[in-house]
């Protein structure tokens, strides 16, 4: 059983495949209105729990958003 | 039933399976899988052995990861590295969204890492399959942007139509829906001589010319593949491709080459220019793309593209090639890895050989990498 956190390791614990990592990509974009350049980030270290995620969005969004 | 499986290094008794597998990925025909893998893994001329990562549930092969010997030069005087090209990732249809994927790229980046082999470079990756890289920490270490030149045709608007509408999806990248030009895009070049002496078009690679005009042409320092003969002979005697050669001399010698393939991924729409080509610095080899009066032929090819550099890509621009798409979709990208990182991964391959041959110059080399490759 896994432990659920925002803290929880993504990737490592396999919950975040390529496809749903690319859907993600896309919903962000989407949903922030600014396009990602996944290759300009550290995908396995920037993106790596729902907290790096969230705190990635935040700091392109701006805290007022 | 579990996800797990056995992660194994290739062993020839597998060769036929391997074949039935990739005909999700290659070609819908086994026998031209195994005359491709035969090329790419066993008479490739870098190759000590192939390094091909099976994944295996009950015994039945369900996935595989490849890796092929690449040589490259890099720096001034050029310096020559030797390193792995992960490819030909495919995962049984019916066992996807099971974490195969996930178990056999660790497991091979694991193995290489305890082979001593400090990188592993991507050159084909697809957006999806490089998102996963990403995730496993790859790293981007460039982006080729694929260039076409299309014939105006009706054929793909009618295709793309007809892969909208119910039923007849199915039918949309038959061959019947093709241009003539799609179907056979060198049939004006085999038909055509070229009105000019010192341009040739053949069908055989001359290794021995190229490499020699390679040589004599050197480089800037930045990465690229070793042009050697031995490399051209193999490179282009790929069985899943069809290749032309347009050869112009100056004085009975190699002044330059431009290899043109047929794309063969459906729809096919052309021929491109092969990202290895030297003949976009020979103008006449330029004015032979672009110049309908001097060879035809090649005007009335479906398309070309390429994946040049800046400096060809402007060569290129003039007879008529424009970036395939826009440069956020563009999904063929050079990946680098610093395999040795993974030595901490869990996933382990099984029945592990003796370690390969080291490729620690790169290690060096490294700062010049960045951003600097070259096709």
């Amino acid at each position: 059983m896994i432990a659920w956190s925002d803290a929880v390791p993504l990737f490592e614990m396999g919950l975040l495949d390529s496809l749903a990592l690319f859907n993600l990509v896309l919903w962000i974009e989407e949903r922030t209105g600014a396009p990602i350049d996944p290759t300009a980030l550290d995908i396995a270290q920037e993106w790596g729990s729902v907290r790096d995620i969230l705190a990635f969005v935040t700091a392109r969004m701006g805290p007022q958003q | 039933m579990s996800g797990a499986c056995e992660i194994i290094r290739y062993r020839p008794e597998y060769k036929d399976a391997v074949a039935q597998l990739q005909t999700a990925l290659w070609s819908p025909d086994p026998a031209a899988n195994r005359r491709y893998f035969e090329w790419k893994y066993e008479a490739n001329p870098w190759s000590v052995e192939p390094r091909i990562y099976l994944a295996l549930r009950d015994g039945r092969l369900v996935g595989m990861r490849g890796c092929y010997e690449s040589r490259w030069e890099v720096g001034s005087p050029a310096q020559m590295v030797s390193v792995p090209l992960a490819d030909d990732f495919v995962v049984a249809i019916g066992d996807r969204k099971r974490g195969v994927a996930s178990q056999i790229l660790r497991a091979a980046i694991a193995d290489l890492a305890d082979s001593g082999i400090d990188y592993v470079f991507s050159l084909s990756a697809g957006m999806v399959t490089m998102m996963g890289s990403l995730a496993l920490g790859w790293k981007s270490a460039g982006r080729v942007d694929p260039l076409v030149r299309r014939e105006p045709s009706a054929a793909p608007r009618v295709r793309e139509r007809i892969s909208r509408m119910p039923v007849l999806w199915r039918w949309a990248n038959a061959p019947i829906l093709r241009s003539a030009a799609e179907r056979r895009p060198f049939r004006a070049l085999d038909t055509a001589s070229s009105r000019e002496p010192s341009l040739a078009i053949a069908r055989e690679p001359r290794p021995e010319a190229m490499a020699e005009l390679v040589a004599e042409l050197g480089h800037d320092g930045r990465l690229r593949h070793v042009r050697s003969r031995e490399y051209l002979a193999w490179r282009f005697v790929n069985p899943m491709h069809d290749y032309r050669f347009l050869y112009a001399t100056r004085g009975g010698r190699l002044a330059g080459y431009l290899v043109l393939r047929a794309r063969d991924e459906p729809p096919a729409d052309g021929a491109r220019l092969h990202r290895g080509s030297r003949g976009l610095r020979c103008a006449r080899a330029r004015r032979a793309v672009g110049d309908g009066n001097r060879s035809r032929s090649i005007r009335r090819a479906g398309g070309v593209g390429s994946q040049p550099g800046a400096g060809r890509a402007r060569a290129a621009a003039r007879p008529g090639l424009r970036p395939a798409r826009p440069r956020a979709q563009c999904a063929r990208l050079a990946v680098r890895a610093r395999a040795r990182d993974a030595r901490r991964s869990s996933q382990r391959v099984v029945a592990r050989r003796a370690p390969a041959a080291r490729s620690r110059e790169l290690g060096s080399a490294n700062a010049r990498l960045d951003g600097r490759l070259t096709n």
